[in-house]
C-alpha cells in the first residue's frame, strides 16, 4: 500500500512541477468525448481484466470536467463503473502530457460462480482510479495513452438458500479489494 | 517563418527527453507495483446455531410435579377421559381441564413434567413420557396427582431433537441460540467458507438443520378403545388398548403391559419402519400411519404385534382412523412430510391382508381427523374445520355438511356428540348432536404471555 500511495503522491508532484512549464491557456470551455479501452493488469496468475469506458465532459483552459461510464471484466467479476472525472494537463501545446482521477461506484455481479446453494446480493462498491497520460492532437482528434492505479472495491452478501432453522441463516458479507495497474488506449474528440 | 534559435531547440529536446524518461520511469515503477496488484478479501461470516442446553436426568425426574393452572402457550395432544381433557404443552407437561359442561371448560392443574410429548389413560392411571422415561400417575384425585411408577430409560429412540442422548446421563432440554461473527481476511483464492446447509460444530455437537423443526414441532393426539381407557386424537403415539399401551418409539412399537395399572411392566419391542407417526386401535388391531405408508398389526396376541399388511402411498405424513370396513388417511405436505399430495384417501379394510383404496379426494392442507357414527371430521389446516356425511364412501365431498373457515384446525376428538377440536389458536368444542347446525360451544386460547 505504501507503494501506491508513493505513486499516486509522485504524479501530483509532478503536475505541480508542469504547471510551472505552461506557457498558455485555452481561452474558451469546449465541449469533449474519449473513449479508452485497455488492460487492468495484476500480479501474474492472480487476475488480468479488459476495460472500457466512455467520458464525456467539458475542457476549460488546463482542466476537464466530465462524468463517465464504463464495463470492466474481471477474471470472475464484471461491473459497471459510473464515475466522475477530473483532469488538469500539464503541459501546453497540441501533444501534452496530463493527470486525471476518476471516482465513482460500480455495480458489480458474478456470472462465475454456482448458483445452488447460496443466495447472493451483489452491492459493487467505490472505484478510485488515479491516472497519467499523454494527448496527442490531429485537429479535433485526439489520441490518449495511459497508465494509472486502479481500485475497485466490491461488497456481496451471500445467505443460505435453503434454511431448515426457523430463525435468519446463516450470513456471509465479502468485501473484496481488487487493485490493477491500468493501461489504456483511447480516442476521441476534443 | 524565423530560425528558431540553437538555444529554444535545445531547450524542447531537452524537455521532450525528460518526459520521456520521466513516463518511461513511471512505467517501469508501475510494473514493479504489479506484484501488488492483487485481490484482498475479508469476508464477515455470521453463524446463528444453536447451542444444547444439557439437564441430568435426576433434575428431570425431581422437577416433575402438580401446579396451579398455567397459561396456555402451546398445544400438543389431548386426552379425554371421565369429563377431564388433559391437554399437551410440547415438553412442557400437561394442563388437566374440568370439561364436564363444554360450553364452560375449566382449568384446574397443570401437572409439570419435563419433555413430554405423549399421553394415554387406564382407569386413574395417566402415562406420560418424560424424555427417555415413561411416568405413571394417579389421576384418581385431580387435586393430588401423585407419580406412582417410572419406568426408567424405556424410550430408546427419544428422537425427537434428532439425535440420542445419553439416558444415563443428561438431555438437552433446550436449545439457546447463539450467533457467532468470524471475520476472515485472504487473498479471494483460499475459501475457508462451509456454506451449505445448517450444520455447524460447537462444543462436539453437531446439529441437522431439520432438527429445531422437529424439536419445536406441535405433536399428536391418540385414540384409545377399550373399558378403562380415555379416548385421543388421530396424531397420537401413545395408545391404550385392553390392558396394554402402545408407545410409538422411534421406529419401533413398544408394548407394554398394564393390566396393573399402576405397576406398568414394559414387554415386546417390534420394529418397523423409521417413519411411523401415529397409532390408532381398532378392535383387535393397530392401524400406524407413517410417511410411507399404513401398517396394520393383529394384537389379538397383544405382548407380540404381528404385522398383516402394509399400505403403501407417497411419501406424506398421513393420521389415519377407522371406522368399520374402511381406514380414513389424510396425506398432506409440507418441510417435515415432504411429498406435494394433499387429499383424504379412503381404504378398504375388509380383507386386513389387502387393504385397497377406494377413493381419494382432494384437500387443502388435511391434517388430523376424527369419524363418529359416520360422520367425519377432518382438520384441513388453514381452510379449517370440514365435516363430511361418510355414510357412501365413494361420495363423500358431494356430502359436505359444514365448513368452518376462520380457524387453523389440527385435530379433533369426537366423543359423545362434542367435538374437541385443537387448532392453532387454541382449544375450540362444538356441539354436532346435530351435525349439520355444528355449534359452537367455547374456546379455550393460546396465550401469548410468557
Amino acid at each position: 500500500m505504501k507503494s501506491r500511495v508513493f505513486l499516486v503522491i509522485s504524479i501530483f508532484f509532478v503536475s505541480f512541477c508542469a504547471v510551472g512549464q505552461a506557457d498558455s491557456l485555452d481561452s474558451k470551455p469546449s465541449y469533449f468525448l474519449s473513449i479508452y479501452s485497455g488492460g487492468l493488469l495484476g500480479k501474474k496468475g492472480k487476475g488480468s481484466a479488459m476495460t472500457v469506458s466512455l467520458i464525456q465532459g467539458v475542457r476549460h483552459k488546463r482542466f476537464a470536467f466530465g462524468a463517465g461510464i464504463g464495463y470492466d471484466a474481471y477474471t470472475e467479476w464484471r461491473t459497471f463503473p459510473i464515475f466522475g472525472s477530473v483532469a488538469f494537463d500539464l503541459s501546453k501545446g497540441r501533444n501534452r502530457w496530463f493527470i486525471q482521477f476518476n471516482a465513482g461506484y460500480s455495480k458489480a455481479w458474478n456470472p462465475t460462480r454456482p448458483e445452488a446453494a447460496l443466495r447472493y446480493d451483489d452491492k459493487g462498491g467505490s472505484i478510485f482510479h488515479p491516472l497519467l497520460g499523454y494527448r496527442i492532437q490531429n485537429g479535433n482528434m485526439v489520441l490518449y495513452l495511459t497508465a494509472g492505479y486502479r481500485f475497485q472495491r466490491l461488497t456481496s452478501e451471500w445467505t443460505e438458500r435453503f434454511w431448515g432453522w426457523g430463525n435468519s441463516p446463516n450470513k456471509f458479507t465479502e468485501r473484496r479489494d481488487i487493485e490493477r495497474l491500468s493501461v489504456q488506449i483511447g480516442f476521441g474528440l476534443r | 517563418m524565423p530560425m528558431e534559435s540553437l538555444e529554444n531547440r535545445l531547450q524542447k529536446r531537452i524537455h521532450v527527453s525528460l518526459y520521456a524518461l520521466l513516463f518511461l520511469t513511471t512505467l517501469l515503477g508501475l510494473s514493479v507495483l504489479l506484484e501488488g496488484c492483487t485481490d484482498k478479501c475479508e469476508v464477515t461470516n455470521e453463524y446463528v446455531y444453536y447451542e444444547p442446553v444439557y439437564t441430568t436426568v435426576e433434575e428431570i425426574r425431581e422437577s416433575v410435579r402438580l401446579l396451579a393452572p398455567q397459561p396456555i402457550r402451546a398445544l400438543g395432544k389431548i386426552y379425554f377421559k371421565d369429563g377431564l381433557m388433559y391437554v399437551n404443552e410440547p415438553g412442557e407437561g400437561i394442563h388437566i381441564i374440568n370439561n364436564q359442561d363444554p360450553a364452560n371448560p375449566v382449568q384446574l392443574k397443570f401437572l409439570n413434567i419435563p419433555g413430554n410429548y405423549d399421553l394415554a389413560i387406564k382407569g386413574n392411571t395417566l402415562y406420560a413420557d418424560s424424555y427417555v422415561d415413561l411416568v405413571a400417575f394417579d389421576v384418581s384425585d385431580v387435586s393430588n396427582i401423585q407419580e406412582v411408577n417410572r419406568l426408567e430409560g424405556i424410550l430408546k429412540n427419544y428422537q425427537v431433537m434428532g439425535y440420542s442422548i445419553d439416558e444415563n446421563c443428561c438431555v438437552i432440554t433446550s436449545f439457546e441460540e447463539r450467533k457467532q461473527v468470524f471475520i476472515d481476511e485472504s487473498d479471494c483464492y483460499t475459501n475457508n467458507l462451509q456454506p451449505w446447509g445448517g450444520v455447524f460444530f460447537e462444543n462436539g455437537i453437531a446439529l441437522r438443520a431439520d432438527m429445531a423443526a422437529n424439536f419445536s414441532a406441535t405433536a399428536a393426539i391418540a385414540p384409545g378403545t377399550g373399558s378403562g381407557s380415555g379416548v385421543g386424537g388421530s396424531l397420537a403415539r401413545f395408545t391404550v388398548t385392553g390392558d396394554h399401551l402402545y408407545l410409538l418409539d422411534g421406529g419401533d412399537v413398544q408394548t407394554v403391559n398394564v393390566s396393573n395399572e399402576t405397576n406398568p411392566v414394559a414387554k415386546t419391542r417390534t420394529n418397523l419402519s423409521w417413519d411411523i407417526e401415529t397409532i390408532f386401535p381398532y378392535k383387535s388391531n393397530l392401524f400406524i400411519g407413517s410417511s410411507s405408508g399404513m401398517y396394520i398389526l393383529d394384537i389379538s396376541s397383544p405382548e407380540s404385534p404381528a404385522l398383516i399388511s402394509t399400505y403403501q402411498h407417497i411419501r406424506s405424513c398421513d393420521p389415519v382412523v377407522v371406522d368399520d370396513d374402511y381406514a380414513y388417511v389424510t396425506l398432506r405436505s409440507g418441510t417435515m412430510c415432504q411429498g406435494f399430495t394433499n387429499q383424504l384417501e379412503v381404504i378398504d379394510i375388509k380383507n386386513l391382508s389387502s387393504p385397497k383404496l377406494v377413493k381419494a379426494y382432494p384437500m387443502t392442507n388435511p391434517h388430523g381427523l376424527g369419524i363418529d357414527n359416520k360422520t367425519l371430521f377432518i382438520c384441513d389446516g388453514n381452510d379449517g374445520l370440514k365435516t363430511y356425511d361418510a355414510t357412501d364412501v365413494l361420495r363423500i365431498n358431494q356430502n359436505q355438511i359444514a365448513h368452518f373457515k376462520d380457524i387453523n384446525a389440527l385435530d379433533v376428538i369426537p366423543f359423545d356428540d362434542v367435538l374437541m377440536m385443537i387448532g392453532e389458536d387454541g382449544i375450540f368444542q362444538y356441539d354436532y348432536s346435530n351435525p349439520s347446525e355444528m355449534k359452537l360451544l367455547s374456546k379455550l386460547l393460546i396465550t401469548n404471555e410468557e
